[in-house]
């Protein structure tokens, strides 16, 4: 209640908001402010002296642009009271499905992370069908990896590509196998997590089990979710460290473990996804979260990178996240579109970001517009760029 | 300084006693919504939650973030001199004020001791008295003048926002016509003096101080003084 009281509505949120960039007339400050004068009208002074709480007619209008929001968090960076935004929207989506505010697409996808523990309705024995035959999976090992459903189940390809960087780096690695499920990202964004704690808390014992104390994560949501929230679900720190894999490669390239082919002078333009970027640099540290994409990139010989105006923590969402791909794929496709149509101001051959979501979200609104651009992934843009006598 | 005891009269008692009982009773009521019904349970979760990192980090935040505005200098330069100036001025007007009211009851007490020196050393402050007066008047005009003018601004504009842009216009102006018809005013001087005016004025600036700030603070947007440096404490400047 006090962060809905900072408040001061001085609407930089609304300046910085994707959505409202998309031309949507949502707005976090509309929000908290809907959401704290129903907190007022349950208990402020009318209500405790009747003892009569008012539902408030506002609260559907509320909660329909909740599930708008693509929870990429810069309404928090850019709030002048330091408002912690992202968490609050997701308790407010939470507190809307027990007041039985429920969007038709979120609960059903929901509902099939909760049977099949992946998104895509896909039988959970087919997760592994993606990993090469003569891929070297320890048993068990100090250094885990954990693909993520957009990997196993849409972009095998993605997988592969990390799975041949940590075969030239000789570090054995142990994996989930079908045992791995759903991180939950959806879950929490949307939520409706707690039903499913039970499979989190056993993934993580799993690979406690398993003698990991890193694990490896080429998804970005997958990276948050296991970084910010598995440890809310697991009662306190994780037993192991939370990697991205782009630090991996960026210590390999450091350790000069790993060398690169010349090419032909490409620019590069890095997208910083949400999740891997804003929403965890005040957990991993900015030289993780945003500098090490960009070593690699630069450690590349032939590749310019480029930025985005904003950049960083302050960098524009694509549109996927927050299940707004899923609720509202228009909306996502149009934020999308707006990087897409920017591109040409800024001039690239490459867009490369370390989020498999955003990668699959932009590379959709590339096709619609029509953009001859590559969009990549950071892992697989090293993996290409290897010298092939490192394969393995 | 147009600050006069000459004004306080029945109505501002009366005006002073009911709006510091309201304003303590917001603010009760704030703290006790806070905490979900428990003031405790919010004072200590607050402190849990801004010395996570340290009592050096406590004052690093405090200093930085709540004193001189961090978050807003890495988002606006223009932005954070506005800040800067409004929220300045405003601190140092009030402590002037208090302090030359100390001055005026010494005066009132002891005229031709320690309290006239007081008085006359009070009177080497009016210049900055009424540089802070003006910096308020024209801050909060052009924030007045920004939710009313510009369209896109406006769209977004509550009744709440402009309750208390317009409220900190009125009650700076108030008290800079009395000023001004003191015949004390920088930049003026006695060129307009007319006591009663003056008088008349600063008692209004009294009574819409005590109305629009003091008692609503807790009830409206004005809450913000004291929300937003203790969520940006709790947050630990939001790093």
């Amino acid at each position: 209640m006090l962060e809905l009281d900072a408040c001061t509505r001085c609407q930089e949120c609304v300046a910085a908001c994707p959505v409202v960039r998309a031309g949507i007339p949502d707005g976090a400050m509309e929000r908290i402010d809907i959401w704290r004068k129903a907190g007022t009208r349950s208990t402020g002074l009318i209500a405790r002296f009747l003892s009569k709480p008012r539902a408030g007619s506002d609260l559907p209008a509320l909660f329909e642009s909740l599930f708008r929001c693509t929870t990429c968090g810069i309404c928090s960076v850019v709030c002048e009271s330091g408002i912690l935004t992202t968490p609050l929207w997701e308790s407010m989506r939470s507190a809307g499905r027990e007041l039985g505010f429920r969007h038709t697409d979120v609960e059903r996808t929901a509902a099939v992370i909760m049977e099949k523990h992946n998104p895509y309705a896909m039988l959970p024995s087919t997760r592994t069908a993606w990993i090469p035959a003569d891929t070297r999976v320890a048993g068990s090992a100090p250094v885990g990896f954990f693909a993520g459903c957009t990997i196993a189940f849409r972009q095998p390809e993605l997988g592969r590509a990390a799975l041949r960087i940590l075969a030239r780096s000789n570090v054995p690695f142990c994996m989930l196998g079908t045992d791995e499920s759903c991180c939950g990202s959806f879950l929490f964004r949307t939520g409706s997590f707690e039903e499913y704690s039970s499979t989190i808390r056993a993934m993580i014992q799993d690979f406690q089990k398993r003698g990991v104390n890193t694990v490896l994560f080429p998804c970005a949501g997958c990276l948050k979710t296991a970084t910010v929230d598995w440890p809310k679900v697991y009662g306190g720190p994780l037993p192991f460290k939370t990697m991205p894999f782009s630090v991996f490669i960026r210590d390999l390239i450091r350790e000069k473990k790993v060398r690169f082919h010349s090419h032909s002078p490409r620019r590069v333009l890095y997208h910083d996804p949400c999740h891997g970027g804003r929403h965890l640099v005040h957990h991993l540290g900015k030289e993780w979260v945003f500098e090490a994409p960009r070593e690699i990139i630069q450690a590349i010989p032939g590749l310019e990178l480029v930025e985005f105006p904003e950049n960083r923590e302050i960098g524009v969402c694509c549109g996927a996240g927050g299940g707004v791909k899923t609720g509202h794929p228009d909306l996502s496709q149009k934020i999308a579109g707006e990087k897409i149509d920017s591109l040409s101001r800024i001039g690239a051959d490459i867009l490369a970001s370390t989020c498999p979501f955003c990668k699959r979200n932009l590379d959709d609104a590339r096709v619609t517009a029509g953009s001859a651009i590559e969009v990549l992934d950071v892992i697989e843009l090293a993996d290409r760029m290897m010298e092939p006598e490192n394969h393995a | 300084m147009a600050v006069h005891a000459y004004t306080a009269g029945l109505i501002t008692d009366v005006l002073l006693i009911v709006s510091v009982i309201v304003l303590i009773a917001g603010l009760w009521h704030l703290i006790v919504r806070w905490g979900h019904r428990s003031p405790g349970r919010f004072f200590s979760s607050w402190a849990t939650e801004s010395f996570r990192g340290g009592g050096i980090a406590f004052l690093r935040v405090l200093l930085l973030d709540v004193l001189l505005f961090r978050r807003i200098w890495r988002r606006s330069k223009r932005r954070w001199v506005l800040h800067v100036a409004m929220f300045w001025g405003f601190i140092l007007l009030g402590a002037f004020t208090v302090v030359s009211l100390i001055g005026l009851i010494l005066a009132y007490l002891d005229p031709v001791g320690p309290g006239q020196a007081f008085s006359l050393y009070l009177a080497g402050f009016h210049l900055p008295y009424d540089l802070l007066g003006y910096l308020i008047l024209v801050g909060s005009g052009i924030a007045l003048g920004r939710r009313l003018l510009v369209k896109k601004v406006r769209e977004r504009t509550s009744f709440s926002d402009l309750f208390l842009v317009g409220s900190v216009f009125v009650i700076a102006l108030t008290g800079m016509i009395a000023e001004w018809y003191s015949g004390y005013a920088t930049m003026v001087g006695p060129v307009i003096t007319n006591w009663n005016l003056a008088l008349e004025f600063m008692s209004w600036h009294i009574y819409v101080a005590f109305l629009l700030f003091v008692m609503v603070l807790p009830w409206t947007k004005f809450r913000h003084i004291i929300t937003v440096p203790l969520t940006v404490l709790a947050r630990r400047g939001g790093d």
